[in-house]
């Protein structure tokens, strides 16, 4: 039987200790992303009513989002000020809430567990009920003066679909498709 | 006596609803009501506005007054007081989302300044540009109280109130029936 020497010892024993670095790393980017932090309490503010927004059509949306899963609205958060004036007589500044999102597929994008998309507190873009079931378009906004940036709903209110089984209806446009056969589209069977 | 002063007080009572009741045709017609139906709206560009804007602005204004058979005004002041601000930020949220946001109590339109606008009245709108006078006229609707339209109708006759909007369209620089006759049921004539 062959002694096994100091230098092999040693050599194993650092291996390992490169294995236990590289695994706790990814561990920890992997904790990182699923720790998105409280959000702000309170109930989103809604300041403006109505807004212009562009059009964008699903072919739009494949193409320019950053990111589209299914999952259930958590949580709303409070409203956050983006570093841009409203008008005087508001005293305030203009304001997004977040909307934290459950994932259960990730279609394009990163695969996490739970993401929060960001939402103008105009009252028709908040279309999100706490418990339901979406497939969402989302791309990267950054808004006012830069502090808050994240995925946002593409086109807003016409990149959310509610998902019931395999069926995404989008409410307002009455735009209809198929997980499934999105998901090939995008090459994430 | 008892007799005497209940005449007076009669007839004071009775002088001073003639006097609250003519008041409006004494001073006008228009109550300046920001959030009520009725029937001057005042607005006003914020003093960082660039000039060359205030056409446009104005067409947006003006193209809602000329609709026949309703009774409403707008009227662009300079001074402070009760009004609809139309004001530009710096950037709202980039380009591609929202163009313009109306403020819950008609206080202020807000025009995303990280958008390209076109303030000329004379041409169209290149592709990459926004038309400002559409979308100002789209906002105005909506301090009117009026709603999107939900549908667009056939091209180029989509309505000014239309859901959405895009890069390089002047359509909405003329109303259409769904614009026009939803002003003259939330303004009918004779409600001034």
């Amino acid at each position: 039987m062959q002694s096994v020497t100091p230098r092999a010892v040693a050599f194993v024993v650092g291996l390992l200790a490169v294995i236990a670095v590289v695994a706790s790393a990814l561990l920890a980017s992997v904790n990182q992303e699923r720790s998105l932090g409280p959000l702000p309490p309170g109930p989103p503010k809604n300041q403006a009513v109505e807004a212009t927004i562009q059009g964008v059509s699903l072919d739009d949306m494949k193409r320019r989002s950053h990111a589209v899963f299914v999952g259930t609205a958590l949580a709303v958060g409070g409203s956050e000020g983006i570093g841009v004036a409203g008008p005087p007589e508001s005293g305030g500044e203009l304001t997004v809430h977040r909307v934290r999102f459950s994932v259960e597929r990730a279609l394009r994008g990163n695969r996490v567990q739970e993401l929060d998309l960001i939402v103008p507190d105009i009252s028709e873009l908040d279309t999100f009920e706490i418990g339901t079931r979406y497939l969402i378009f989302a791309e990267n906004r950054s808004f006012g003066d830069g502090q808050i940036a994240g995925l946002s709903p593409t086109g807003y209110y016409q990149g959310t679909f509610r998902a019931i089984g395999d069926a995404a209806r989008s409410d307002r446009t009455g735009v209809s498709l198929s997980i499934e056969q999105l998901a090939s589209e995008l090459g994430r069977r | 006596m008892v007799s005497r002063v209940i005449r007076l007080v009669s007839f004071t009572a009775v002088m001073l609803a003639l006097v609250l009741l003519s008041a409006p045709l004494a001073f006008g017609t228009h109550i300046n009501d920001q959030d009520g139906r009725t029937n001057l709206r005042t607005w006003r560009m914020a003093p960082s506005f660039p000039s060359a804007w205030d056409t446009a602005l104005s067409n947006g204004a003006t193209m809602w007054d000329n609709v026949l058979n309703q009774c409403h005004d707008f009227q662009q002041i300079t001074s402070t007081g009760e009004h609809t601000l139309l004001y530009k930020v710096d950037n709202y949220d980039g380009k591609f989302g929202v163009f313009a946001l109306t403020w819950a109590n008609h206080a202020g339109i807000a025009f995303d300044g990280a958008e390209v606008w076109h303030a000329n009245v004379n041409s169209s709108p290149p592709i990459n540009a926004l038309d400002l006078w559409s979308v100002a006229g789209h906002e105005l609707g909506h301090v009117l109280s009026l709603k999107h339209s939900g549908n667009f109708g056939v091209f180029p006759n989509y309505p000014t109130m239309a859901n959405n909007y895009d890069y390089g369209q002047s359509y909405a620089r003329s109303l259409e029936a769904y614009d026009r006759s939803h002003e003259q049921n939330l303004y009918p004539p004779g409600s001034c």
